[in-house]
């Protein structure tokens, strides 16, 4: 059998060569479209493995708190003695001009330990180093000097730290703005010369690393015994360490889907020009079978081109997608979130899926396809009548003139190519309307952002005044955890237990302790109807409360259940007259040093609008490659139909057709094809969108509604039309390319 | 007897009628003759090369090569039969495009375990010149020879010939003919030659004569005429 592996086999590269334009196109089709699949997955997969490694070797807190005054040795060595390791993490903001704040640590010697880009930790007193986005967004070089809360400091170092992967200042903040502000680390005498000389305020902070012996819920439980605490924050609720990777979740399955229908289509287009070469060959391959070739070495010999095809352009694929499309990709996370240098990482799934499974594709729809061509008898294929050839069965026709005739009988033998294309073109231009709807959901998630609460402002409070401000309503926010059995996993929630009689979603009709309103984003997010019991439930505790919603308000995309104040004090087991926030339309003059974070629609908008500046450029390649994807496959499906009819295209030609009407008898009916296949994607691609956009979304808790802006729908359009019409122009050159002998070779 | 065909018929249905193709056909080829089956367009001619090669079956009848029934042989044994037996040449010659004569030859030399030496082969075959060239560089005449060279290769015991020289000008069509005369010599191979042209029956052991696939004439040529001196 290796006889004639070895012999036929020396066909590939002359195939290739004589259909080099083909090949190239096949080529460059799967080239783009496994350089955007994996440039993503393993730009994504890379960005995770490098804040996991980083904070492996930066040794990252496990969780952290705030105490109003420092911890007695006592308190940490008993919190040692049960396998708690509590580092000191002190901070004071300086304010270095009316825009800019810095945050000044105590360079780390344990816990959340810098990891310098640039330069050295702080060794000298006067040593300061510096998170890198801050320092860049503020010209801040090595070597510089700057001055800081009165202190001159040299710049020796420019770095990042793991318990600050978003540089906010508070977790409860929603977007990093690096120009206003940043951390920076001392070394340890000088911060304690800081911390003594008392000129700035500073908040008694600690990391704590944990052996697992106390879950963290215990180890609050112990400090809130023995100091006042603040703020208690274990890192799975740290925004601060968690928010990259839930973002990237959005793309990183977009791209997945991407992949996997773009895996469909290459064995689509494949399988369409293997059956299209038996075709032409149905004499050769019949002359074979007479002299007792069988069916699987034939087959074998079908396979050989498109399997090698897409080994090859699926290796260059990966390349290219580590090489051009992982530092394309992860730019704008980069330049966001404060990381390392990044890591490639190479998931040994996700290389086995490229090796593995689109050749293994290929393989199998070839194999079935191939099989299902080449059984067709000896003599059948001698006579070149392959079985699925469409036959003229209409004697009268509809039309009269010459060209009409043409036409009609060139549309119903193509029938079948016809079909093939209008399938082609559907997937393609879904993954072109896929890529559209992410980027106009986003769009309309940031344009919808800043109306998802009807207040402007949010205070998160440390220690409530003791009355409300004026034009001010008390609310107690609290994140709970839902679990999603739709998406099987947990989502955050946000309990706003607010006064019956508030402005903003009055509460007066609720007449069980348990009753809340909830948003309607969380009945579409949890899929559940405004009347419906849920649990949620406090993962640092465990505590489920089971709650049951009797109504909704409009919040298009936060995850919102609304309570009566007293009964979620009740329900938490908060003293009477407990706040933790306070809300109001207009800006209030509030003692800074007990509110944690002031929250306005703007900084809504801001976190929506850096998410999308985030997925941005992915989003943009995503929808790019569709369009090139889209471009190529209508080409090589066109092609193929007139590479079927270069026979008749020549006997027209010799009989003294023009181009002009060459182009309208084996063109002109594609148009309809092309139409067609937009109207039924776009409304197709639409359709699906509403279930596959849950997917893309999952792991974010807030919800984001598929939505495509009437304009997008018209670039769709217009790209798709303007595609065709390119690609019309040259195969009406390859028209004119087919020669007048082209009649003769059936002949030989 | 080499190959012996017994009350052999067949019949093709094509829209909702049956057309009579081979009508009780019996005769008999000799191992290492040159049969000729003569007939106009339509007479069964191809159709009864078809079914002595296993590439069509028979309504009725009884079909045997070197004492084997194929008529009744499963598809799988049909190719075996076709494999290790026949060797078929077409008015079309249906080479692969993009393989060299050489290479179009030795596609087939695996077939069998007693296949040819492909340059001995060449050689008799006037193509080592060509060796190297692709069937576009041929001509009609060469074409046909590497096709020749091709069912060749792997020593077949028939050699099935539809319409050899159909595509072909006089000189090459009467260079085939001288080709495959001394073919059969030197390797007893028995060649059936399908041709609607009745010059060539000086050549042939025996003529079978077909009209609306019956058999007309079925005789032995007791007097031979060298292909060379074939006139027409």
């Amino acid at each position: 059998m290796v006889g004639d592996c070895m012999i036929l086999t020396r066909r590939i590269p002359r195939e290739l060569a004589k259909n080099k334009i083909r090949s190239l196109s096949i080529l460059i089709l799967i080239v783009i479209g496994f350089g955007i699949t994996f440039g993503g997955i393993i730009g994504n997969d890379s960005i995770i493995h490098t804040v996991e490694k980083y904070q492996v070797e930066s040794n990252a807190e496990d969780g952290e708190f705030t105490t109003l005054s420092p911890l007695d040795d006592e308190v940490l060595s008993m919190l040692e003695d049960h396998g708690v390791n509590a580092e000191k993490a002190f901070y004071t903001d300086i304010t270095l001009n009316s825009d800019s704040t810095l945050r000044v640590f105590r360079n780390r010697n344990s816990i959340n330990t810098m990891i310098v880009d640039e330069g050295n930790a702080p060794i000298q007193n006067n040593d300061i180093a510096i998170e890198k986005h801050y320092a860049a967004d503020n010209s801040i070089k090595i070597g510089q000097t700057i001055e800081v809360g009165g202190h001159e400091y040299t710049v020796n170092g420019l770095g990042s730290v793991p318990d600050y992967n978003l540089v906010i200042a508070n977790p409860a903040d929603l977007a990093a703005d690096p120009e206003t502000f940043g951390i920076a680390f001392v070394n340890e005498d000088m911060f304690t010369t800081l911390l003594e000389a008392g000129d700035t305020a500073f908040v008694f902070n600690y990391t704590y690393v944990n052996d697992g012996s106390l879950s963290d819920a215990e180890v609050k439980e112990i400090l809130a015994e023995e100091a006042a605490l603040g703020l208690f924050l274990q890192k799975d609720a740290n925004n601060r360490m968690t928010e990259y990777a839930s973002e990237l979740t959005v793309t990183n399955n977009a791209t997945l889907v991407f992949g996997v229908v773009f895996c469909i289509l290459m064995a689509y287009v494949l399988v369409v020009f293997v059956q299209n070469d038996i075709e032409k060959e149905s004499g050769i391959i019949g002359t074979f079978y007479s002299l007792g070739y069988t069916r699987p070495e034939l087959v074998r010999h079908y396979i050989y081109l498109p399997v090698l095809l897409v080994i090859a352009a699926t290796i260059i694929g990966i390349l290219v997608g580590i090489a051009i499309g992982v530092p394309l990709l992860t730019a704008d996370s980069i330049a966001y979130y404060s990381l390392p240098a990044l890591e490639l990482c190479y998931a040994p799934a996700y290389l086995a899926y490229g090796l593995i499974v689109p050749p293994l594709t290929t393989i199998i729809v070839c194999i079935i396809s191939v099989t299902r061509k080449l059984s067709a008898t000896p003599l059948a294929l001698l006579r070149k009548k392959p079985s699925s050839t469409s036959r003229n069965k209409i004697t009268e026709l509809p039309v009269k003139d010459a060209i009409g005739i043409l036409r009609f009988r060139q549309f119903t033998k193509e029938i079948r190519g016809n079909l093939i294309m209008i399938f082609g073109l559907l997937v393609s231009i879904f993954l072109l309307v896929m890529s559209t709807s992410l980027w106009g959901s986003l769009v309309h998630y940031v344009e919808i952002s800043d109306s998802t609460v009807p207040y402007d402002y949010q205070y998160s409070v440390s220690t409530p005044p003791i009355s409300v401000p004026k034009g001010a309503t008390e609310a107690i926010v609290k994140k709970l955890s839902v679990y999603s059995s739709q998406a099987d996993q947990y989502y955050d929630v946000i309990v706003l237990g607010l006064p019956a009689d508030n402005p903003y979603y009055p509460l007066n009709n609720l007449s069980a302790d348990s009753q809340v309103y909830v948003s309607d984003s969380l009945i579409a997010k949890l899929g559940i109807t405004s009347a419906s019991k849920f649990d949620l439930t406090d993962t640092l505790t465990g505590r489920q409360y089971q709650i049951e919603a009797v109504g909704e308000y409009e919040a298009p995309t936060g995850l919102y259940a609304f309570m009566d104040i007293n009964n979620l004090r009740e329900l938490l087991d908060f003293e009477e007259g407990y706040y933790n926030t306070l809300l109001s339309n207009d800006s209030l003059a509030l003692d800074a040093s007990y509110v944690l974070s002031t929250t306005t629609t703007d900084d809504i908008k801001k976190a929506a609008e850096n998410m999308l500046e985030n997925r941005g450029m992915m989003i943009g390649i995503l929808m790019i490659g569709a369009v090139i994807i889209f471009i190529v496959v209508i080409y090589l499906l066109l092609k193929a139909m007139i590479d079927r009819s270069t026979y008749n295209i020549s006997l027209l030609k010799i009989l003294g057709y023009n181009k002009r009407e060459l182009s309208k008898i084996y063109l002109g009916t594609s148009f309809y094809s092309v139409l067609i296949s937009t109207a039924v994607a776009i409304l197709f691609g639409r359709f699906m969108m509403n279930y596959l956009f849950p997917y893309f979304t999952a792991h974010l808790s807030v919800s984001i509604q598929v939505y495509i802006y009437p304009y997008m729908y018209a670039l769709i359009i217009a790209i798709i039309f303007a595609s065709y019409l390119i690609i019309n122009t040259l195969l009406k050159r390859l028209l004119k390319r087919v020669s007048l002998v082209e009649i003769l070779k059936d002949m030989d | 007897m080499y190959i012996t065909l017994k009350d052999v018929s067949k019949s093709y249905a094509a829209d909702n009628n049956s057309t009579l193709v081979l009508n009780n056909i019996t005769t008999k080829f000799d191992k290492g003759t040159i049969s000729l089956i003569l007939g106009p367009s339509g007479s069964g001619k191809s159709t009864l090369l078809n079914v002595i090669g296993g590439l069509d079956t028979i309504d009725k009848g009884i079909i045997q090569v070197e004492g084997m029934d194929i008529s009744s042989l499963p598809a799988k044994e049909l190719v075996t039969y076709r494999r290790n037996k026949i060797g078929f040449i077409f008015q079309l010659y249906n080479l692969v495009p993009d393989l060299t004569v050489r290479e179009n030859i030795l596609v087939c030399k695996h077939l069998t375990k007693s296949s040819l030496d492909v340059d001995e082969l060449l050689d008799i075959l006037e193509m080592t010149p060509h060796a190297r060239k692709f069937p576009h560089q041929l001509s009609g005449g060469q074409q046909q020879r590497c096709a020749v060279a091709r069912a060749l290769v792997k020593n077949p015991s028939v050699l099935l010939c539809d319409e050899p020289t159909g595509a072909l000008d006089y000189k090459s069509s009467k260079e085939l003919l001288v080709l495959l005369e001394s073919i059969n010599r030197k390797y007893k191979t028995t060649a059936i030659i399908v041709t609607h042209n009745e010059a060539l029956k000086g050549m042939a052991h025996h003529i079978i004569k077909l009209k609306d696939g019956a058999i007309r004439q079925d005789y032995a040529n007791e007097t031979l005429t060298p292909a060379i001196e074939l006139e027409w």
